[in-house]
């Protein structure tokens, strides 16, 4: 039986392959819904925290995602660390751990894992996909 | 007018006679189009200094799904008055006669007052009243055993929308289901496609500074919306144009211009709209240079689109069509193009909604005063910590992602749905359903297929205030307390004063009700005994409603006392700004940041990337059957509620003058209407409003359950009639799509 992770990895892929975005969009086993969770939970919360506001997928495209994840530099937020990837860390995840659930589950993911979680859940959500999604 | 045939002694405080004296002039201002935006305060006393004693408790009305701002008069634990919340930025410190009937959807004797487990066949009415932890445990077992037979992908879960619904929508999502129906086809789901695809977003509308607007079918002041009604009557009265494109004359059309349109043909009204406004030079030339995309292509597909062709598919005359393009371009960008609510209309709905968002943008009649806009949304509530949800379940039983790929996955879509499983097309057997305060045997076309559906589900069961025709084919009703005797999440509205409000109970349940969290709560412990859930789930649920409102509150400078004092807490007054989209400081959520005509999302899934044109199929001798809601009722809600139904006890066909002096059918008497699924016996209103090729049927009536003691037996209920039809690209059911034939009785 078909997962939703591989519906929404299809229509994700599909959408990517659209602009030219496959084989860099997302590792061979990214799983959005997982990217969804962790977004929702660590990325959402913070930004609402410390910007005031949420930055939903649909905010930017999918060209824009991908080249954003890539270039790994975190929008001036004035945080010590500059990084996104630091932000999907095994290192950030253990330093919240305490009080962010999402945080704790996910703590043995491997890093690169769950940045391709969380880069597939941006794209498959950007406001040029078949479903641009926001932070609900 | 119908006597109450039974003991109302449990009807405390306002008298039968006062509430209807009070609707009737109230009704005097809605169905005569409300004389004025004080016409609901002019009728019903909002001011607390006028309540002689008894406490006064502020909350949220639940009547319908818009939460207007309402205050209790709780004299001794009995409710003896509803009125409506001054403070509220949006509903004004009105309240319509539905709200101030909320009393006897409290004390209706027909509620559902314990948990029962049927006891005969399904819907034969013999039930045996349970306590909560027998049905707790009961709902559990049956539960269990279709998972354990066929996996937690096996349950349907179906609600609509509500404060709660979230921790209905969530118990599903915890036990490992991913087939969700919800509300969204039922309703508007094409209206949002159609916008979202074209400039990213639904639109507000600035109703009262506008001057020129244009509604198709919308019929605001019956489907009451309290802000946009009072707004828009202030409109008309400051000089506004109101021209309301439907093939029967509303209360609405009532108060500006009617244009009796053939059904089904709005879209080839709009793309001559623009034609002429292309034509004749009169779009808005730096609006579309700067904002928007694809206009060349649209030029070229519109050219076609003359007004003497759309005459031939609307029956409105060219002249016309030229005439209400020109006034608007003379009035934008003051005008509103009304985006809608309801587009459950046609298999085309999502084309003809991205053409009137095509059209606003035309006139550049965006993100200005009087024009659509963005709002700025509504207060950043806080976010509950909730346990993590499952992510890796099963794809949906119907492939709805891959039939749909442009519609919101995770709502689902009814009529698609129920097809997969009649048709043997569903990728694995769906055996339960799990319904919350949902009426598919009311709310989707052609109960008769539901019905099919619901003989093949092993197990079925209803949280709901009232017996409903759907609760009543339950196995089991677990009954839900009414919005007046719970505390709920808060409600944050939006708008150009964006708020929160508190409902909070202003009465102790009556009978053995339970608000939805208990019933939640009660169900996750049940069936956490029987199977290992990952999170257990009395620990996903593991809190009080006090603490989920604390975490909505924690971003905000208000807390949960002084929200529970005063009902209401209003972000500071800012004027609504317009021009930040029009700018381009903001940019639109498309791909192109800008509006567009072209919608690349639709090419790549096959759909016409710029809406096409198919005329409407007709059946000679026939008339299409079109449906919508009269002011006193939400759906198919409150028919059952006493004091509304009193005021209107039963439906009617409406059908022109002509068509029933053909067929020798008199205004008032019963005819019968008959379609290819059905046939009703219902009364005729012989009426002009209507065009000769369409009749007309209030939904909500007719099919009540056994339980319905106050509906049960009156009028003619509409869904039997209608064949199934859905919009190709949302799946939103097509109620609008059946021909049928009225004759005597």
């Amino acid at each position: 039986m078909k997962t939703l992770t591989a519906k929404l990895s299809i229509t994700a892929i599909a959408a990517a392959m659209a602009l030219g975005l496959v084989g860099e969009a997302f590792a061979d086993d990214a799983n959005p819904k997982r990217g969804r969770v962790y977004f929702k939970m660590v990325c959402t919360v913070c930004h609402m925290t410390e910007a005031g506001q949420a930055i939903p997928p649909l905010t930017r495209s999918m060209a824009e995602w991908s080249a954003y994840m890539d270039a790994d530099k975190h929008a001036a937020s004035g945080k010590a660390n500059p990084a996104v990837s630091y932000y999907v860390s095994k290192e950030y995840r253990d330093s919240i751990a305490d009080t962010n659930k999402a945080a704790s589950k996910f703590s043995k993911l491997p890093d690169e894992q769950l940045r391709a979680d969380v880069k597939a859940f941006l794209v498959s959500g950007a406001r040029d996909s078949d479903t641009p999604a926001s932070c609900q | 007018m119908k006597p109450l045939n039974r003991n109302r002694s449990d009807t405390p405080g306002i008298s039968r006679r006062d509430f209807l004296g009070a609707c009737a002039r109230a009704g005097v201002g809605t169905t005569l189009g409300m004389g004025s935006g004080r016409a609901f305060a002019d009728v019903v006393p909002h001011r607390t200094e006028t309540w002689q004693d008894g406490e006064v408790i502020s909350s949220v009305c639940g009547m319908c799904v818009n939460r207007c701002g309402i205050q209790c008069r709780v004299k001794n634990g009995v409710l003896e008055k509803i009125e409506g919340n001054p403070l509220n930025p949006n509903s004004r410190g009105g309240t319509c006669a539905k709200g101030q009937a909320g009393i006897m959807q409290l004390y209706d004797p027909d509620r559902i007052k314990y948990p029962m487990i049927r006891a005969g066949e399904r819907g034969e009415g013999k039930w045996r009243r349970a306590s909560w932890d027998e049905a707790f445990g009961y709902v559990a077992d049956k539960l269990n055993d279709i998972m354990e037979e066929h996996g937690p992908e096996s349950l349907l879960w179906s609600s609509t929308t509500d404060l709660t619904e979230t921790f209905f929508v969530k118990l599903g999502t915890y036990i490992g289901t991913p087939n969700f129906a919800r509300h969204a086809t039922l309703c508007l789901s094409s209206r949002n496609i159609g916008y979202f695809a074209t400039m990213g977003g639904v639109p507000d509308a600035d109703l009262a500074s506008s001057k020129y607007i244009l509604m198709y079918g919308a019929n605001r002041l019956e489907a009451f919306e309290l802000p946009y009604n009072i707004d828009l009557i202030d409109a008309i009265e400051n000089g506004a144009r109101l021209v309301v494109v439907d093939p029967r004359m509303t209360y609405t059309a009532a108060r500006g211009e009617w244009v009796p349109i053939r059904p089904r043909s709005d879209l080839a009204l709009n793309l001559a709209l623009m034609h002429v406004l292309i034509a004749e030079d009169l779009y808005d030339k730096e609006f579309v240079a700067d904002r928007t995309v694809g206009f060349d292509q649209l030029r070229t597909h519109v050219a076609p689109c003359t007004p003497e062709w759309a005459a031939q598919e609307t029956g409105i005359d060219a002249a016309k069509i030229r005439a209400m393009a020109r006034d608007m371009a003379a009035a934008a960008p003051a005008v509103t193009i009304f985006p809608g609510r309801r587009s459950s209309w046609y298999t085309n709905d999502t084309q003809f909604r991205r053409s009137a968002a095509m059209l606003t943008a035309l006139l550049g009649a965006f993100d200005a005063p009087g024009a659509t806009f963005f709002s700025a949304g509504s207060p950043n509530t806080g976010s509950f910590d909730w346990a993590i949800e499952p992510f890796d379940t099963a794809g949906r039983f119907d492939a709805f992602d891959e039939k749909f790929p442009l519609a919101n996955h995770e709502d689902g879509g009814y009529v698609h749905m129920r097809d997969a499983i009649l048709n043997g097309t569903a990728e694995y057997p769906v055996k339960g359903w799990m319904i919350y305060h949902q009426n598919p045997l009311a709310s989707v076309m052609d109960p008769a297929k539901t019905m099919k559906m619901m003989e093949q589900m092993d197990f079925i069961c209803a949280i709901d205030i009232q017996p409903s025709q759907t609760a009543w084919m339950a196995d089991v009703i677990l009954p839900e307390t009414t919005y007046l005797e719970r505390l709920d999440p808060v409600s944050a509205h939006g708008g150009t004063r964006p708020f929160i409000a508190l409902r909070q109970p202003v009465v102790a349940p009556q009978h053995e009700a339970r608000p939805l969290l208990d019933i939640i709560k009660g169900l996750a412990a049940a069936l956490d005994k029987r199977r290992e859930f990952d999170p257990p789930l009395s620990e996903a649920f593991d809190f009080t409603m006090e603490e989920y409102i604390d975490a909505q509150l924690k971003t905000l400078p208000v807390d949960r006392s002084t929200l529970m004092k005063t009902g209401i807490w209003l972000t500071p007054q800012k004027p609504q700004t317009f021009g930040r989209y029009r700018s381009g400081e903001i940019p639109f959520k498309t791909p192109s940041g800008k509006i567009e005509f072209v919608a690349e999302r639709f090419r790549r899934n096959g759909y016409p990337e710029l809406p096409d044109y198919e005329a409407p199929r007709e059946e000679p001798g026939k008339q299409r059957l079109v449906t919508g809601r009269h002011a006193w009722f939400t759906h198919s809600f409150n028919q059952n509620n006493p004091w509304l139904n009193e005021l209107y006890p039963e439906n009617e066909v409406w059908i022109h003058p002509d068509v029933a002096r053909a067929k020798g059918i008199e205004n008032g008497e019963y005819v019968k209407v008959r379609s290819s699924r059905d046939e009703i016996r219902i009364k005729a209103l012989v009426t002009p409003r209507i065009r000769r090729d369409t009749v007309f049927i209030c939904h909500g009536f007719g099919n009540a359950s056994g339980g319905q003691t106050t509906l049960r037996g009156r009028g003619g209920a509409d869904q039997v009639l209608m064949e199934s039809a859905a919009d190709e690209i949302s799946d939103n059911q097509a109620m609008h799509e059946t021909f049928v034939e009225v004759l005597k009785a």
